[in-house]
């Protein structure tokens, strides 16, 4: 059997050269497709919980600003299973990055303890009791480049001191380093004891931190509130798992959700394209089925072979597509590793490529059975002379009714002969919507990305050129050296403060407090207008879900334990605080509180002209670094640019693996059809005509394909982007059509079209009709 | 002088075979006057079908001339061949070659849409052909829903619905029992008695027998011609049988 298979494999290979390289380039694809999907599956699901599971992380983290406190209550308690045990840290320390300082906790972990021990992405463990070495948070040194070998300054007591990053690890213990919670948390870095005795040598300046393991993990809440009873005064903060895990995966919720529903899309319309390639491929060779028949093979034999062939060529090509998917996925994987603050998965990890053989080789097997099964059973005559002819010819509706609308004839001809065979008409089609609702996925994902970076939305919504925050500078400096600049045109002060209503006290709401001249900063309102007076309030979409309120409501808030009570006038795009967020007037809050009280930060619209970076520059050096200062790009963050990136690069990769099956699929096609063209070309067609008539053929499919999957690719985008929308807070209506690439979409599909039936319809325009009618 | 509606002159066909030459034609002269029908006779892979091909447009000949209608067909592009084919030559053939997912309807009216008749012309042209071949109840059938017979009249209908010069027919009852091939031979004489110019390639001398007169070939060369009289007894008995059949 397995010199039959050969024999034949090669006497295909040399009988349709062509059709031979194009099965083995879309299974060689759809291999890598495989490959790709499952690695960025396996590094998109759950990836805060998986982190949780292998760090062993706690339950709690409970910190104290006194550095010998005694952790033995704690660590003896019935409901604890395990602990790190005490820990010293350092939280007043900050790394000095391209200039700036960089708030971070800062662990003594000579050894990583068996509760919350990180994993090591990239480099090494820091050597127990050697100076100045660290391992820092992979997201925090991916997100400022910072490699293994690099050196960085840390804010010592004595001056600044320089550290080695020997390594880059995982936790699930802390927040991911972002665009996000930069600015509303430190990053995490490890470092031996006797480096953060050479830090601070002052002990009273450490903390002392310990992280607990529940055996009830949902009693973290209670088991807090009585670890503060019995520590009345020591404790500076306790942290349980699940805010770590809502703020965490609240910023990985967009890319988690993209790439799954990306992943799955890409496997079915792969899956799709094999099955539609190899089962073509097969009916196509009716009369070889005949004629093996006729040498005596039996149909099991038949089916057999048939199936021996294609997993050979499929074993081929899965190897040479994974090889190909193991070489592009370190650029795709690795961007989407940093931004789920994932390690970046063991590529060579023999469980996924595995599932890719098993994939590959199952979809060729289902595709090449149930033809090769009928064509064993069909009539050895009938397969000889006329190879795979469908017994149940329907008259073509369509053709039908292109004639009837007196459509030129080649056009009803190229419509009927697109579904002459409905089935592989349907999967064609269906894979090919696949791949546009994939491609309108990565066109979505990208003007919503652009169109909220546009609206600075990635920036609290603010439409400034600059953001200063001023930390411990006093106002005056603020106004005399910055907003009284002369490159500053306007500007808008805002305090933040955090704050709840009385009925959820439970959620932190973050009240933006502005004055000034925000009136004139765009902020992107959905309902309703902008603040105008004390006592109003713009909120975020989250704030009115929670209170189920809406634009005209009065509500009660408490900000710092006042009592404010604000009239809703409208609601804007907010992605930070998953849109628990408050913007009134800081007179409004004056008011109430009866002392006066000043913005902390400044937002900066600058003249046309001036140079931003510069300008910081020159801010930064006057203040003596004490301020921050941001530039606001109109860019979306990187992160966000990465992922659509990926997004978009895969896209790219299912259209290139869509037109070499439509190309299959229509040069297998007019293979079968080449006794109707050569009727057709008896009854007076000319060559062109038959060519054209192929080319319509195949542009029927593609805009058929286009219409229903810009369709269903909207609809499915657009409930799948409300619900994002809705999870971070943004609203329901975060959702931007880029109707320009929309409409650039149907000259590309058709010129996909033409282009992947050129050969086929040259092959069909250049058939005798001699030969095509040729019949004993 | 006479003038004859399709006339070859010294139509030589060659096929090349892994390097050996092939003579499917050799010389071949062969002319035939409007309204008359020819028939070609001959043992399998004598090079009747490769001329009716020839002579149809559907092939190139090696050397020689074709002239069709005083139109010098060998020297045509494919599609010059294809435009004269729309208007001048109909074909049938044994295996009928209808499109099978076109309704019976669709079928016959596709060669005058090609020809640029519009849909109402091809329609109406349609509807009488129909009529004059008894199935004017099959237009909405596909062609696997008819017998063998039905098949073959469309076939026929589809040859005349562009009133061709010529109607071409390649063994047109290779594939019928003998009832149903007398039914469509009558239609052939029925048509050719209405001034169609055919030419038949065939096997069967009761076929041939039709024609006025009959062409043998053998390895590609015309060896014979036999003029058939109408008081030829084969030919009279045929067609008093085909009268009957007939009604």
């Amino acid at each position: 059997m397995l010199v039959a298979v050969w024999r034949k494999l090669w006497a295909d290979i040399k009988s349709h050269k062509l059709q031979f390289v194009l099965i083995a380039s879309v299974l060689t694809l759809s291999a890598m497709l495989f490959t790709i999907s499952l690695l960025v599956m396996g590094s998109a699901h759950e990836p805060w919980e998986r982190i949780f599971e292998e760090t062993n992380a706690p339950h709690i983290w409970i910190s104290s600003h006194q550095y010998d406190l005694d952790f033995t209550p704690m660590i003896e308690h019935p409901e604890v299973s395990e602990t790190t045990g005490g820990m010293a840290a350092l939280a007043n320390n900050p790394l000095m990055i391209e200039g700036e300082k960089r708030p971070v906790y800062l662990y003594a972990m000579d050894d990583p303890p068996q509760v919350a021990h990180p994993i090591l992405a990239e480099g090494r463990w820091i050597l127990s009791g050697v100076l100045d070495e660290i391992v820092l948070d992979y997201s925090f040194g991916h997100f400022y480049s910072l490699n293994v070998g690099d050196e960085i300054k840390v804010l010592a007591a004595d001056g600044t001191r320089d550290l080695e990053v020997v390594g880059l690890a995982v936790t699930a213990h802390w927040f991911p380093y972002n665009e996000v919670t930069k600015d509303i948390a430190p990053a995490v870095g490890y470092l031996s004891q006797v480096t953060l005795e050479a830090i601070q040598p002052d002990m009273e300046q450490w903390y002392s931190v310990i992280g607990l393991r529940l055996k009830q993990p949902e009693i973290s809440k209670e088991f807090i509130d009585r670890v503060y009873e019995a520590f009345p005064t020591q404790l500076t903060s306790a942290i349980e798992w699940q805010w770590v895990e809502q703020n965490a995966t609240f910023a990985n919720t967009i890319n988690v959700m993209f790439m799954g529903l990306f992943s799955v899309l890409g496997l079915i319309a792969v899956g799709l394209i094999i099955f539609n390639t190899i089962g073509g491929q097969v009916l196509s060779q009716y009369q070889e089925i005949g004629l093996l028949k006729a040498a005596g093979f039996k149909p099991g034999q038949v089916t057999l072979l048939f199936l021996l062939e294609h997993l050979v060529v499929g074993l081929l090509a899965a190897v040479v597509g994974i090889g190909l998917g193991l070489m592009l996925a370190p650029g795709l994987i690795s961007p989407l590793a940093e931004n789920l603050n994932t390690p970046p998965p063991d590529i060579f990890a023999p469980g996924p490529l595995l599932i890719v053989f098993f994939l590959v080789e199952s979809a060729i097997a289902i595709a090449t059975l149930l033809p090769a099964w009928r064509g064993g059973k069909i009539n050895t005559v009938q397969a000889i002379t006329v190879g795979y002819q469908s017994q149940d010819y329907r008259v073509s509706g369509l053709a039908h009714l292109a004639t009837r609308l007196c459509l030129p004839t080649v056009v009803s001809l190229g419509v009927k002969d697109t579904f002459s065979k409905p089935l592989r008409a349907a999967m064609s089609i269906t894979g090919m919507v696949l791949t546009i609702v994939i491609v309108i996925t990565s066109i979505e994902a990208q003007s919503t990305s652009k169109e909220l970076a546009k609206n600075r939305v990635y920036d609290q919504g603010t439409s400034a050129d600059m953001k200063v925050v001023r930390n411990f500078v006093p106002e005056e400096v603020i106004r005399n050296e910055i907003l009284n600049h002369p490159d500053v045109t306007r500007f808008y002060t805002e305090l933040p403060l955090f704050g709840q209503t009385p009925d959820y006290s439970e959620q932190p709401i973050l009240f933006r407090l502005l004055s000034g001249a925000y009136q004139d900063f765009n902020f992107q309102l959905k309902e309703g207008r902008m603040i105008k007076a004390p006592g109003e309030a713009v909120v975020g979409y989250a704030v009115l879900d929670l209170l189920d309120a809406k634009i005209g409501n009065q509500v009660e808030f408490i900000i710092e334990g006042t009592l404010v009570e604000l009239t809703i006038v409208g609601r804007y795009m907010e992605s930070f605080n998953t849109g628990f967020v408050v913007l009134s007037n800081l007179e409004t809050y004056k008011e109430k509180l009866g002392i006066e009280v000043q913005p902390l930060v400044y937002y900066l619209r600058l003249e046309d002209f001036t140079a931003a970076e510069s300008l910081r520059s020159e801010w930064l050096t006057e203040t003596k670094d004490l301020i921050s200062i941001k530039i606001i790009k109109k860019e979306p963050p990187t992160s966000t640019a990465q992922l659509v990136d990926l997004i978009t690069s895969l896209g790219l990769i299912m259209v290139v693996v869509t037109g070499a099956n439509l190309m299959s699929t229509s040069l297998l096609s007019v293979r079968e059809r080449s006794r109707d063209f050569g009727i057709q070309k008896a009854l007076g067609l000319t060559p062109a005509q038959i060519g054209l008539s192929v080319i319509i053929g195949s542009i029927t499919i593609a805009v058929i394909s286009l219409l229903v999957g810009i369709a269903i690719g909207l609809l499915l985008m657009q409930e799948f982007i409300q619900q994002v929308g809705i999870q971070i807070g943004a609203g329901p209506d975060f959702f931007f059509i880029h109707w320009g690439y929309m409409m650039m979409l149907l000259p590309l599909v058709v010129l996909l079209a033409i282009a992947s039936s050129l050969w086929p319809a040259y092959w069909s325009a250049r058939l005798k009709v001699v030969d095509a009618l040729r019949y004993e | 002088m006479e003038t004859y509606l399709l006339e070859t002159k010294q139509l030589t066909k060659v096929y090349r075979n892994n390097g050996s030459k092939v003579h499917a034609l050799q010389e071949v002269d062969l002319a035939v006057k409007p309204g008359e029908m020819v028939a070609v006779m001959g043992p399998s892979g004598c090079g009747k079908s490769t001329l009716l091909h020839i002579l149809g447009g559907l092939d190139n000949p090696t050397s020689g001339e074709v002239h069709i209608n005083g139109q010098r067909l060998d020297k045509m592009s494919e599609a010059q061949r294809a435009v004269l084919r729309r208007k001048q030559v109909g074909f049938m053939f044994q295996a009928f070659n209808l499109i099978g997912n076109l309704s019976v309807g669709d079928n016959i009216e596709l060669p005058a849409l090609v020809a640029g008749l519009s849909v109402r012309q091809a329609r109406k042209r349609r509807d009488a052909l129909l009529e004059d071949l008894g199935i004017s109840d099959k237009s909405r059938n596909i062609p696997a829903q008819l017998s063998g017979g039905e098949r073959q009249r469309v076939a026929l209908a589809r040859a005349l619905v562009n009133q061709p010069t010529i109607l071409l027919a390649d063994e047109p009852t290779g594939n019928l029992d003998s009832k149903t091939a007398y039914e469509v031979l009558r239609l052939l004489r029925q048509t050719h008695m209405q001034g169609q110019t055919i030419l038949i390639v065939t096997n069967d001398p009761n076929v041939a027998s039709l024609a006025q007169r009959v062409v043998f070939m053998r390895d590609g060369r015309i060896i014979n011609e036999t003029i058939l009289q109408e008081r030829d007894d084969t030919k009279t008995l045929l067609v008093e049988l085909l009268n009957l059949e007939g009604g």
